[in-house]
């Protein structure tokens, strides 16, 4: 009992513990479902291959949060970077092309953190028209699915490291850490002023909108990181490839324990809450093609089902911030929360 | 002490007023259209406009009211998508099976909407984020009851109301939505919800102090929202003939965008129905002038979105750290 | 030495700073003394590079400067602590102070140990219980007034500015806050105490700055000024009020209207009982920041309360919402009307029809002709000069807008009137009238709690005049007369408060 207790108590002061213990959890629970379908090399490593990019995203969108902002239009950027990638692969050589991609993501950063931080328009708003103009670039970049990419970078990106780390997961770690330098500077900890009272920061004397600007570029490097990866896994290009990542990314940040109202969470968080719920589609695409065994259930297609699904987690996903904070954080934030959240 | 005059009273108000700006606005997209295609403002071509602008403000009146709220709601397109959907399921061509259809969609924007408002003011997701998340859930949804395919009709009764024109110019659908303006206008003008409702936009604070149940009238806003997008999916259908999957799929922004060219501001407290018809106007006329030039989709929606944007930067920029 | 000459501040039609006038110099602990609107708070924030002025000069050593942000006053050696806190809730108490760090730092990565020992230093020093990865979130408020003050130190200022800081704190801490502040005193630091504190000022600075309505009423040294002209330095001279009320002692009724017992609000109220009759005004006097707002909030129920009960006619009140409260007969005025009274777009007639209908079915209709004809009706009787009802209320002065709630208020059936310093920043003529409808309402038997933070005005109106002094009820004058006003005043500066706390 006083286990419980403490582990609640911890729970409720860190950041980030409350998603860790989640995604052990349901590692634990995939495990006991699938058995030794869940843990082996190629699993484990398919897992991660797939969703690396929605993980990346998630750390992106969690950086964002933590200066008080909000992406929407992360998943159509990241349909940029793949439309480009393999536009520009067919022309010029695949490095380039592929630098070109990531850069156009970072940039796209600079833009939004641009206008976020010195025109103050409300995130939300922004970065949803934004997200309109994207999509349409994308398909202006790519009108149909196609295109390829060498298939030496797939058998990188799928690739395994010292025979049971999957590249993918590597990359991950490495933008983990990346990130850890960053908290290891003045600039860490300005960030999340910037979202959680960016009052207090510009009374500290700290130049508020150049540090939302740092953020959104930071988010844009990872962006980019992540449209790559999902190209080198895609292996093709497809317009709309990464548009529902936005709202994903969204509702697994706030999994991960990230605060909507800024300055709260961690980037390590944020990735558990993606691949938690990696893992939950992981056993939902198990349960209704090994344990299932017809196309429909009820009557209703199981694709739909897995989709419905998978949807309403998202939202539950989204509320998931409730149990969090139900005790006086909530409060305070929920205040906070006026203020800022317009739309 | 003599008070001041307000604003609105004045000629320099005047000329900032949105709905002077808007008529401008629709004045010189009528100018580029006629430059472009020598027939745009030819009974059909204005018909077809009128029509379409109709139908973008019966699915921006919802909208409208949220906005003055001080949220807004992206489930409207996944809603009118539902709705056409839904309705030709349950009609098959037979007018008998009328009120069960409205019945449907009725209950079905009751669900959403109090979902919305649940997660909204309890689970202190933003409007924006928790309708688009429901949105997603209610296009599926529309997948499911139809299996993917949409079958179905609208019933003889629903689809005049969506084809018959009065005359070249002036359709049943715009007959219906001068109705539908003039109705808002005359319920809402002296109705409790309306001043509660624009009160809460106003100041919320104020209007907790005041004694309004700040939490109802968010419920009921969205309700009314979602009630509203799903039958006007179903005119929809009655104006098209026929259902497919996200008919409503381009109303999402354009609703959005509508609202605010009306002059609803999203910091809550100001905009009118009679705005976002002009906001409509506006939107639609654009649509068409794109159409004109032949622009194909992909383009649209860059179009789309750098209108929105801007017109995000000029109306609803926050306040300064330091004043 | 820091001088401010000429500043004037508006904010939209309030004129907040009037060619206001301020300098510190250094070495001297001064005070700045002003009741709430008065601006002493603006001319901290302009002096921080929070806010921008629209006329006047700040030099230093007669080299004039710019503030354009709190970077430049920081630059120039000027630091703030404030009154709402500076600090970052969801960031450690470490991280609060090098938050912007001029050290503890290797080439651009923070030196962790060093920043560390720095902090626990300054703990101790300022005996704050806490650890340098303490979450600024879980300290309570008197921790966080502290923190707040030793974060400005942090930057080494030449100029420091406290707002407000020991509105939280407990005896001894202000005593370690002060002996802190000397201290640097003798090492040249000039300071600035912004304060409701009377004996506190006294205690610790040598000179006095006295604002009222946004400009310099006096610059002085303190042993050369009485408490009573300190207070009226501050509050201004008044018109003889006429006293034709009559006057009851609440011993001739038996049975309360409302009864409140051992409430405590936050770290603002302790632990306040009291009793109100109907027809009676029972006034609360005292300095701002006392925890009468947050009292009076409470009971209305906007506020949540930390402990205690509310007893209102007879039953004992559960949950409390402001729709209860008015929909069993009791209202609550605010004086801050902008963000809490008025709906500044709305139409005036909207403004005052809003609480009934609030009591309403949501979907009623409103009956036009009988609404409006209240409504002049209610503008009539308290003279709120309009243009048309159907202007937006912004268009109103301060006093009509204040009136206007009234109006709003009295559609309503009411036993019990909860007032939150309504009169402040409004008119003479507008407050004597206010002043006439309570007597009014009061005689037909309806019951007021009314505070005001002008004590001579209470002895105009009240009945009974209770005096709130940090959170409690520390005075209760039944018999009201002219005679009592410099016991009042007395007692307002927390003359009868107990010794130890």
């Amino acid at each position: 009992m006083q286990i419980l207790t403490h582990l609640a108590n911890k729970m409720k002061k860190s950041q980030a513990f409350g998603a860790y213990i989640m995604l052990v959890l349901l590692v634990i629970i995939n495990l006991l479902i699938q058995g030794k379908g869940f843990a082996n090399v190629s699993s484990i490593n398919s897992l991660f291959l797939v969703n690396t990019p929605l993980i990346l995203a998630t750390v992106a969108q969690a950086v964002m949060i933590f200066c008080g902002g909000i992406d929407l239009s992360i998943g159509a950027t990241i349909s940029v970077v793949n439309a480009f990638a393999i536009v520009a692969g067919q022309h010029v050589p695949v490095p380039i092309a592929w630098l070109g991609a990531f850069l156009i993501a970072v940039l796209l950063g600079a833009a939004k953190g641009g206008i976020v931080a010195y025109l103050r328009v409300p995130p939300i708003l922004v970065t949803f028209a934004i997200s309109t103009l994207l999509e349409g670039l994308a398909l202006l970049i790519l009108p149909k699915p196609g295109g390829s990419i060498p298939s030496s970078i797939y058998s990188v990106y799928g690739g395994v490291f010292a025979g049971f780390i999957p590249i993918s997961a590597l990359v991950i770690v490495l933008v983990l850490i990346g990130f850890g330098i960053v908290n290891r500077r003045p600039l860490g900890a300005q960030i999340k002023a910037a979202g959680a009272n960016q009052r207090s920061l510009f009374i500290a004397g700290v130049n508020v909108e150049r540090t939302k600007l740092k953020a959104y570029i930071i988010s844009g490097v990872i962006t980019g990181i992540a449209g790559l990866c999902l190209t080198a896994l895609a292996s093709s290009g497809d317009p709309k490839i990464g548009n529902a990542l936005s709202l994903n990314s969204i509702a697994a940040a706030i999994l991960g324990g990230v605060d909507l109202s800024g300055g709260w969470g961690t980037v390590g968080g944020a990735a558990a809450g993606a691949l938690f719920l990696g893992v939950v589609n992981n056993v939902i695409f198990y349960v209704f093609n090994n344990v299932i065994h017809s196309s429909t259930l009820m009557g209703i297609k199981l694709s739909y089902l897995q989709q419905l699904l998978t949807n309403i987690i998202i939202i539950l996903g989204l509320s998931s911030s409730l149990l969090a904070h139900l005790k006086k954080g909530q409060k305070r934030r929920k205040q906070a929360n006026e203020i800022k959240n317009v739309g | 002490m003599k008070s001041k005059t307000s604003d609105k009273k004045t000629m320099a108000g005047l000329f900032r007023s949105n709905t002077f700006i808007g008529l401008v606005l629709i004045a010189a997209m009528f100018l580029i259209g006629l430059a472009i295609n020598h027939s745009f403002l030819s009974p059909k071509s204005l018909g077809n406009i009128f029509t379409n602008a109709s139908l973008l403000a019966f699915a921006s009146l919802g909208q409208t009211l949220v906005v003055i709220s001080g949220g807004v709601d992206m489930s409207i397109a996944s809603c009118i998508s539902f709705g056409a959907v839904a309705s030709a399921l349950i009609m098959k061509g037979d007018n008998s099976n009328i009120p069960r259809a409205v019945l449907v969609l009725i209950i079905t924007g009751l669900l959403v909407g109090i979902i919305n408002a649940l997660g909204i003011i309890y689970a202190n997701i933003p409007p924006l984020v928790m309708t688009l998340a429901v949105s997603n859930v209610l296009n599926v949804v529309q997948l499911i009851i139809c299996n993917g395919s949409p079958t179905g009709s609208p019933a003889p009764a629903i689809k005049f109301l969506g084809k018959y024109k009065l005359v070249s110019a002036l359709s049943l659908i715009t007959l219906l939505l001068i109705a539908a303006a003039v109705l808002v206008y005359l319920g809402l003008k002296h109705n409790n919800y309306s001043k509660q409702l624009y009160a809460v936009g106003n100041n919320k604070n104020a209007a907790a102090l005041a004694g309004i149940n700040v939490n109802k009238v968010i419920f009921i806003t969205y309700i009314i929202s979602a009630v509203l997008a799903c039958l006007t999916g179903m005119l929809l259908l009655g104006y098209v003939n026929f259902p497919y999957i996200n008919m409503g799929a381009s109303y999402g922004m354009l609703t959005v965008a509508a609202v605010v060219i009306g002059g609803a501001s999203f910091a809550g407290g100001k905009g009118h129905f009679s705005g976002t018809i002009i906001g409509s106007l506006v939107l639609v006329s654009l649509s068409n002038i794109l159409v004109a030039i032949q622009l194909n989709d992909a383009v649209k929606n860059v179009i789309n979105g750098l209108v929105l944007l801007v017109i995000l930067i000029f109306y609803t920029r926050e306040k300064a750290i330091r004043q | 030495m820091l001088a401010a000459k000429n500043i004037s501040k508006q904010y939209g039609q309030t004129k907040a700073l009037d060619q206001a006038e301020l300098s510190m110099k250094p070495g001297e602990i001064r005070a700045l003394l002003g009741s709430n609107g008065s601006g002493k708070s603006t001319i901290a924030k302009v002096l921080g590079g929070l806010v921008g002025k629209n006329q006047g000069e700040i030099t230093i050593d007669g080299e004039p400067i710019q503030l354009g942000s709190a970077k430049d006053a920081l630059a120039r050696g000027i630091a703030l602590a404030y009154q709402d806190y500076s600090l970052v809730d969801q960031l450690t108490v470490e991280e609060n102070l090098f938050l912007n760090p001029k050290e503890a730092i290797k080439k651009g990565f923070i030196d962790h140990k060093e920043r560390s020992d720095k902090t626990l230093r300054i703990l101790e020093q300022f005996h704050i219980s806490a650890k340098p990865e303490t979450y600024v979130s879980s300290l309570d408020e008197s921790d966080k007034s502290l923190l707040e003050v030793a974060k400005a130190l942090v930057y080494k200022p030449k100029y420091l500015i406290l707002d407000e800081v020991t509105a939280c704190l407990h005896r001894d801490q202000v005593l370690i806050l002060f002996d802190i502040l000397r201290k640097e005193k003798e090492e040249g630091l000039s300071i600035l105490f912004i304060s409701h504190r009377f004996d506190e000022v006294y205690e610790l600075c040598e000179t006095v700055t006295i604002f009222r309505n946004g400009k310099t009423v006096i610059t002085t040294d303190l042993n050369k000024v009485t408490h009573d002209d300190i207070v009226y330095y501050m509050t201004g001279q008044k018109e003889a009020m006429k006293k034709q009320h009559q006057k009851k002692c609440a011993s001739d009724q038996k049975e309360p209207l409302l009864s409140i017992r051992n409430l405590g609000v936050g770290c603002q109220v302790d632990d306040v009982s009291l009793k109100l009759y109907p027809g009676e005004i029972l006034g609360i006097c005292g300095l701002q920041g006392q925890g009468q707002s947050e009292f009076l909030r409470a009971v209305y129920g906007s506020k949540k309360i930390s402990r205690g009960s509310i007893t209102y006619r007879g039953k004992q009140l559960g949950k409390l919402s402001p729709e209860r409260s008015l929909k069993s007969g009791m209202a609550f005025i605010s004086g801050d009307r902008g963000s809490e009274g008025i709906f500044a777009d709305r139409s005036i007639f909207e403004n005052i029809n809003i609480s009934r209908g609030a009591l309403r079915f949501i979907f009623r209709g409103i009956r036009l002709k009988e609404s409006k004809s209240k409504a002049d009706e209610l503008i009539q009787r308290l003279n709120v000069v309009i243009g048309e009802t159907s202007d937006p209320a912004s268009s109103l002065s301060g006093g009509n807008q204040q009136k206007l709630i009234f109006a709003r208020d009295l559609l309503l059936d009411l036993s019990v009137l909860l007032l939150d310093d309504p009169t402040k920043g409004v008119d003479v003529k507008a407050r004597s009238e206010i002043q006439e409808i309570l007597k009014e309402l009061a005689d037909k038997g309806m019951a007021c709690i009314y505070y005001s933070s002008d004590y001579k005005e209470l002895t105009a109106v009240a009945d009974r005049i209770v005096v709130f002094y940090e959170g409690n009820i520390t005075k209760e004058f039944c018999d009201i007369s002219d005679e009592i006003e410099s016991d009042l005043a007395a007692a307002m500066l927390g003359a009868t408060r107990t010794e130890a706390k």
